[in-house]
């Protein structure tokens, strides 16, 4: 049946946007006026993410998805125009098998924003609020200053560049590298292998089974560093910290390149213990090993 | 494939509900057989995902199976059907919502049309929808109030009961699915 | 010519629900209004063609043989009228939320009670002797929390292989390549612990190994459920 009456269009001019197949894709155009503390969930299959944080109170996702895959954005907040305060995207797989879309979403600097996806790239530029980032293949790049933020990945790569407040990153084989600095930091990884470097870091837990860990960053004053490993290495650079380092390794080795102090065997004649005090002390460093090897150096 | 020639005749229901209260297995074949068109149809424009579907006419008969005995034959054992697929679907569809944490959709109110400004109407649609595809398209409330409304024949009043909605509330999807649905089919 | 029918006004006059006098007023305005008749014309179209839809649509052949293999199982049995379940138990996503919120909470006392017994462990009570081998000997609460850790484990693994078909092959192989690894280093531990029950970093390593399984196992669970 045809339908086209002009005189119908003026009915139908107020309908709300929504994604229209076009050819093999669909376009995604998502536009409202948020709140600043506006919470996002976006969940589905898409295969890259670019989330920026801009000064404006508003939200903008733009992209394009397989036109077979489902796309359901829903908001929630008070009704009768007033901005959003919070909006939910999901995004189902195209059954076709065509490849998963590209989204990028813009929200104001305080928003949260809860992703999660199976394989993705998750770029995330500016954003102040909350973060939580959820992949299993992949690769999750976040840069700027959030006040929270939690990554897990399977083995997706985990970037982070900047001074987020509170962090947690769980990978099983995804590699993770910090560069900047962190109040609460959290890493926990399988076999990936952990990087932080520098800044400074005041309260920083980092557990390992296979990967290794280098830690190159400073410890704040009155802080705590704690890293745990059964096989992976343990390497801490110094620099000019000032730090009260306990070691020990169950069956592993020690290597002491920063003072003439050397490790002492350990319980039972395995393994090796070391305490080291540099400059006042004013930091603790613990660095525990099943049987990778502790290497301190400057 | 169903086939149709395995369709129990009317006369044959309530001998089969019979024998399949009991737990004969091929007479509640023959009941699906009669039933499972209608029921699918229902799960499939109600949710707009055939994989979904296909999930909720299994726990349909599932149910049916579970609560064979219960059926009195007031009403006709299609029906009877209908309104248990109808109840799995809202039920599946109650937890599915509430199940979104730490985000409660509101009402789906054109709050939207407020902001039109930002969201011009696609003037480049290559492809004309069928009704089918435009139903599915909906979103999830306005969509379940279509089908109960316009395809599967509920009053207002029944809808509002059915999703617990005010009966204003349920016009004022009824007529969004309808205006969205006018403009995905036209040209 | 009186006003235009608003977009509720049309629908609420198709479906009948105008109040008697706002009826009599939209009838009289349609038959002077081509616009709005042809609004209406389209409107009342559109629900007609909604109405004719096929009442029936075949769902995929296999379905029966689904529905078949859940009822003839032990899982799904006749009620008495009356005695009617609440759901099916076939598709049991959602009756697995509330066994992994159980298991959760299992899980968390387990590694919390792991955390302490690591953290005491210089003033950890007497040993005991574990019969067979004089040499090893192993604090009692440590062995408790060790066996509460794996009952949370083996509910959290039968959980998983419920939902096995809801992860995709790729993820369930690297999934199993980190348990094993976990597992391996978890066994080394337990090893060493066993020969030197009062070294605290080893307790504190061991205890830092469980909590990795079980933070793996509790994501993948979710993971599999979402």
């Amino acid at each position: 049946m045809m339908h086209t009456s002009l005189h119908l269009a003026l009915f139908l001019a107020a309908a709300t946007s929504i994604a229209v197949p076009l050819g093999a894709q669909q376009k995604v155009d998502v536009r409202r006026a948020v709140t600043r503390d506006v919470y996002v969930r976006l969940n589905g299959a898409f295969s890259s993410l670019r989330v920026t944080g801009w000064q404006k109170d508003s939200l903008v996702m733009t992209g394009s998805l397989p036109r077979d895959s489902r796309f359901e954005p829903a908001m929630g907040g008070p009704s009768g125009g007033s901005p959003v305060t919070g909006m939910k995207f999901y995004i189902e797989a195209s059954t076709s098998g065509a490849a998963a879309g590209s989204l990028e979403l813009f929200v104001p600097v305080g928003a949260t924003v809860w992703a999660k996806s199976g394989s993705a790239t998750i770029d995330v530029t500016g954003i102040t609020g909350g973060l939580d980032l959820n992949i299993v293949g992949g690769a999750i790049t976040v840069n700027g200053n959030p006040r929270e933020l939690n990554i897990e990945s399977m083995d997706g790569g985990v970037t982070v560049t900047g001074a987020p407040t509170w962090m947690r990153a769980k990978t099983a084989t995804g590699d993770v590298t910090i560069r900047g600095s962190c109040t609460d930091l959290g890493i926990t990884t399988v076999s990936g292998t952990v990087s932080v470097r520098d800044g400074s870091f005041e309260r920083s837990r980092i557990e390992s089974v296979t990967g290794n860990v280098t830690f190159g960053a400073g410890v704040a004053r009155a802080g705590s560093l704690l890293i745990d490993s059964h096989s992976g290495i343990i390497e801490l650079q110094i620099g000019k910290a000032s730090l009260d380092i306990d070691a020990t390794t169950i069956t592993g080795s020690i290597t002491n390149s920063v003072s003439t102090r050397r490790p002492t065997p350990g319980r039972e004649g395995r393994g090796e213990e070391l305490t080291l005090s540099l400059g006042t002390g004013d930091a603790r460093a613990t660095l525990r090993s099943f049987k990778g090897n502790i290497r301190l150096i400057r | 494939m169903i086939d149709p020639q395995l369709a129990p005749t009317t006369d044959d229901i309530a001998a089969l509900v019979t024998l399949a209260a009991r737990g004969d297995v091929s007479a509640f074949e023959r009941l699906y057989t009669r039933c499972a068109g209608r029921v699918y149809a229902v799960c499939v424009r109600m949710t707009g995902d055939p994989q979904r579907a296909r999930e909720y006419t299994h726990d349909a008969f599932v149910r049916a199976w579970e609560r064979l005995s219960t059926f009195r034959g007031e009403a006709s054992f299609e029906t009877w059907m209908h309104r248990l697929t109808v109840n799995v679907v809202l039920t599946a569809s109650r937890g599915e919502r509430r199940r979104a944490a730490r985000f409660v959709p509101t009402e789906e109110e054109p709050a939207a049309e407020t902001n039109l400004a930002l969201s011009a109407p696609p003037d480049d649609v290559e492809t004309r929808l069928d009704l089918e595809r435009a139903i599915a398209a909906l979103p999830p409330r306005a969509r379940e109030v279509f089908v109960l409304h316009d395809v599967e024949g509920y009053r207002h009043e029944e809808i509002a009961d059915r999703l617990e909605l005010e009966a204003s509330s349920v016009r004022a999807h009824l007529h969004r699915a309808r205006r969205l649905i006018m403009r995905m089919l036209t040209r | 010519m009186t006003n235009h029918l608003t977009w509720e006004g049309l629908n609420d006059y198709i479906d009948d629900v105008l109040a008697p006098a706002e009826r009599v007023a939209a009838e009289a305005h349609v038959r002077e209004c081509e616009m709005c008749t042809a609004a209406l014309t389209e409107l009342r179209a559109t629900v007609a063609e909604a109405r004719a839809l096929p009442g029936t649509v075949m769902p995929p052949d296999e379905l029966w043989n689904d529905v078949r293999t859940t009822i003839e199982s032990r899982k799904v049995a006749h009620l008495p009228a009356g005695m009617a379940s609440s759901r099916p138990h076939a598709r049991g996503w959602w009756m697995t939320t509330g066994r992994l919120a159980a298991a959760a909470v299992v899980l968390v006392a387990a590694t919390a009670s792991l955390t302490a017994i690591a953290m005491n462990a210089r003033v950890s009570p007497a040993p005991v002797v574990v019969q067979g081998t004089p040499s090893m000997t192993v604090s009692a609460s440590w062995q408790a929390s060790e066996r509460v850790f794996q009952q949370s484990v083996l509910e959290l693994r039968e959980q998983l292989e419920m939902l096995h078909d809801h992860l995709s092959p790729g993820t369930l192989v690297k999934v199993e390549r980190a348990l094993a690894t976990i597992d391996l280093a978890i066994a080394e531990g337990r090893e060493a612990l066993l020969r030197d029950p009062a070294n605290a970093a080893l307790s504190e390593l061991l205890a830092s190994n469980y909590r990795q399984k079980i933070e793996l196992l509790r994501r993948m669970t979710q993971l599999a459920s979402s």
